[in-house]
């Protein structure tokens, strides 16, 4: 179906045409490279260029972008970061990139050192200024801190009450000394201190006893604090304008970014081709190149080769069973919006079936029901579209935004069938706009507001629409596969089961006769599936036990469909919560002069926030029951996905 | 003397609070998370906002279960309704589902949006199946949102 059928190529050829084929082949990006078949020789090529200089070069345009981004004068916004535009290029132009990036390298390193040295510097000149304010009050120069032949001299911090306690002490002892007090900082005083050097010890002794001890200087200082504080600011200042200086010019770098960019892809793409040439197997005349490609790309492949020479064979086959193939999905371009859900739940195996359509169609429909209003979706569908089809960004983000655009286009369906245009804005309008509200009644069709149930129901009914499409894929995969017993008795038994089910119940709504019909075939079913559930035992009273105990799964069918109740909720609650904007804002309507302004914001604001938060709810539970309600009844993931080997790049798209 | 009115007040002050609550805490528990992983990769600001946004839900559901209720009671712009302590009882008892589930689900997802946050700082490629996992948490509040409204529903004013 949707999953591309692949080939297993393999090339020989002679030396003399390796670095042509791999050049061709890059230039094509339809085939991928691969290792296996190591048996048929033992020796790989090594490649002409070493990995370990390409690697080393792209580290340094890697540092050199990120010294860019950091030293940017104006920062991306969210919007750039998150979609960064990619640089459009033509192929000849890339491949013939020269940029020599080594000397800006090494400015860049340069530059950083210098910004790192200058950093330290100031953090060292600031803690020294903040010392220096603590003692800012002393007048003497600190020079004079070392003392001389016979005094020593300290300065000593202490809060004002030790003060008496310090004299007294210094009395008893009856010590030599010299004071002069300054005023210190946080009410504390400075006593710059002298004393007979033989008496330092009896010094240190009192100070012990009031747990006191001398201020010491980060570093030697010349000058008095006065002095030293206006020397530090000025060396701050000259080193804070040498930073913006270099800062400044850093930023301008900025104009240099593309290149780099391109550098950095350039080099990437060649590490690419020579990481691809360490796959190959040699011997001492030829090479050997094995690979998947697309059935469709094969001729392809065959063509470009004979461009390089004659000296070589392809063959090719179909996958081996139990092979690991690489898997691309392929699917209509409305379908292929949604590959982006199968892609983030797990590639399928190559012998699997390709979900995408289907859930393609159930997500569109979900996320309509979980938006569930016109006009929310009319916005989101026009943002995505307008996004998608004018902004200069990425093709997977193209997808996602066209994806969430045409779940849009589902809220605008579901919003008419339920009658909600910005919750029940519509109803009021003024007369002459009276046939909006007139349109918007006669296309509404249930009304969950007033009467949830029937909403309810159908989100069930859809549930029970979903896990039937899941059942019938299993026996389908299972018909293929050949295994036609499990088909019938594990998959198919259960479908109809299920559905005779859904029938009795609707028949006792509706008509006893549907009923009647139905009752039959449950029972058949019962009896069917006790009957063969229990297969896999020997013993044939286990075989009863174990049939029996399977109608047990019916509770975990009952579970799933119950899930889907959740589209009626969120579908509902971004109703009530457009009701709440309408309602709040109209608190305000009243109010002379401006109060329809304030109405107007109040509600666009709460409309906005219920569009973010409910289209946030939509994706995620729409997604949500794809993957466990829907998946778990046939999917297998685990496939690998297809990477042709061709020019990979980060920021470039070759045209 | 109480009339039913009070009741039925208390009920949807329940519900807009408990679960105003637990998304407060399940957001802010996702943020702490988001704040550590924003410091080493400030790019990331977008996924990790997301995830953030994720146990926000809860409070919107109590919101709308609480609002739901006082159109019923005609509180919101239309003619008040007489109810008697009965029927405020009933209304006060059927936003209970919302609520509580609202505060302990909230926590919850909080907590595994956290270590979601944690997965896509180490794994940026897996940030899709990152989103799935609070969102499983996530379906309980939806349920009692659910039961909440039916049950309002079904009580006659």
């Amino acid at each position: 179906m949707a999953i591309s059928a692949m080939e297993k190529v393999g090339v020989i050829a002679h030396h003399s045409l390796r670095k042509g084929i791999l050049d061709q082949l890059q230039d094509l990006g339809v085939l991928e490279i691969t290792e296996d078949e190591k048996d048929l020789f033992d020796e790989f090529v090594s490649p002409s260029v070493e990995l370990g200089e390409l690697e080393r070069r792209l580290g340094e345009l890697s540092y050199c972008l990120d010294f860019i981004d950091k030293y940017r004068s104006e920062k991306l916004g969210i919007a750039q970061s998150l979609f960064p535009s990619p640089i459009h290029m033509e192929k000849e132009d890339f491949l013939s990139c020269s940029f020599d990036y080594i000397p800006l390298y090494k400015t860049f390193l340069d530059w950083e050192e210098e910004l790192n040295n200058i950093r330290s510097n100031l953090n060292r000149l600031n803690s020294n200024l903040e010392f220096m304010k603590k003692i800012q009050s002393v007048e003497v120069p600190l020079e004079n801190l070392r003392g001389t032949l016979y005094t020593r001299s300290f300065l000593l911090e202490f809060p004002p009450k030790k003060k008496e306690a310090l004299e007294e002490k210094l009395k008893e002892r009856n010590l030599a000394w010299l004071r002069e007090e300054f005023p210190g900082k946080g009410g504390n005083v400075l006593w710059w201190v002298i004393i007979h050097k033989s008496e330092e010890e009896a010094m240190e002794e009192v100070l012990a006893e009031l747990s006191l001890s001398p201020v010491s200087l980060p570093q030697p200082f010349e000058g008095t604090p006065q002095e030293i504080i206006e020397d530090l600011e000025h060396r701050i200042g000259e080193l804070q304008e040498e930073q913006s200086k270099l800062i400044e010019k850093a930023a301008l770098q900025e104009k240099f970014e593309k290149e780099f960019k391109i550098a950095y892809d350039y080099y990437l793409s060649l590490w690419e081709r020579y990481q691809s040439e360490t796959k190959l197997l040699k011997t001492k005349e030829t090479c050997y190149i094995s690979g998947w490609v697309k059935k469709e790309d094969l001729p392809l492949v065959e063509e470009s080769i004979s461009q390089v020479g004659k000296e070589w064979v392809l063959y090719h086959r179909e996958p081996k069973e139990g092979e690991s193939v690489p898997v691309s999905l392929e699917n209509n371009s409305w379908v292929n919006n949604f590959s982006v859900l199968t892609h983030l739940y797990g590639l399928p195996n190559y012998t699997e079936i390709d979900p995408t359509p289907f859930v393609a169609g159930f997500f569109f429909f979900f996320f309509g029901m979980c938006l569930g209003d016109v006009i929310y979706g009319l916005v989101l569908a026009l943002s995505g579209f307008i996004a998608a089809a004018c902004l200069d960004i990425s093709d997977s983000t193209k997808l996602f935004l066209r994806m969430l655009a045409w779940g849009g286009v589902g809220a605008i369906l579901v919003g008419t069938f339920t009658g909600s245009w910005l919750g029940d804005l519509f109803d009021y309008f003024p007369p002459s706009l009276s046939f909006l509200t007139t349109l918007k009644n006669g296309l509404m069709v249930i009304d969950p507001l007033n009467n949830p149930l029937p909403m309810l129901i159908f989100s069930l009914g859809v549930g029970i629409v979903q896990i039937l499409v899941g059942i019938m894929l299993a026996v389908m995969k299972e018909w293929k596969r050949g295994n036609y017993a499990v088909a019938i008795m594990d998959h198919l038994s259960w479908f109809i089961f299920l559905v005779s089910i859904v029938m009795y119940i609707v028949g006792i709504a509706v008509s006893p006769l549907l009923a009647s019909v139905a009752l039959p075939i449950i029972i058949g079913g019962v009896i069917f599936l006790v009957a063969t559930q229990g297969r896999h035992q020997k013993n044939p009273i286990m075989k009863f036990l174990s049939g029996l105990l399977s109608l047990y799964d019916l509770v975990s069918y009952l579970g799933d469909t119950l899930s889907y109740s959740r589209l009626f909720a969120l579908g509902l609650s971004s109703t009530i919560i457009a009701i709440l904007a309408r309602t709040l804002g109209s608190l305000f309507g009243g109010y002379p002069y401006i109060g329809w302004l304030i109405a107007l914001i109040v509600a666009l604001v709460f409309h906005l926030f219920n569009l973010l938060m409910s289209g946030l709810g939509a994706f995620v539970h729409s997604a949500r029951l794809q993957y466990v309600e829907f998946f778990n009844k046939f999917y297998e993931d685990g496939g690998k996905s297809f990477k042709p080997f061709g020019y990979k790049t980060k920021y470039v798209k070759i045209s | 003397m109480i009339d039913g009115l009070a009741f039925a007040l208390l009920g949807s002050a329940l519900a807009i609070g408990l679960a105003g609550i637990g998304s407060a805490m399940g957001v802010g528990i996702a943020g702490e998370a988001g704040a550590g992983v924003l410091t080493e990769d400030p790019n990331k600001f977008g996924q990790i906002l997301l995830m953030q946004a994720l146990p926000g839900t809860q409070g919107i559901y109590g919101l709308l279960a609480g609002f739901w209720v006082l159109i019923k009671l005609g509180l919101f712009g239309g003619t008040p309704v007489e109810i008697n302590v009965a029927q405020g009882l009933q209304i006060l008892f059927a936003c209970l589902p919302v609520a509580i589930v609202g505060l302990v689900s909230g926590v919850y997802q909080g907590r595994t949006s956290a270590a979601s946050i944690g997965m896509i700082a180490r794994r940026p490629e897996e940030t899709g199946r990152a989103i799935i996992l609070p969102a499983m948490v996530e379906t309980y509040a939806v349920l009692a949102l659910l039961a909440t409204i039916l049950l309002l529903n079904s009580i006659q004013v």
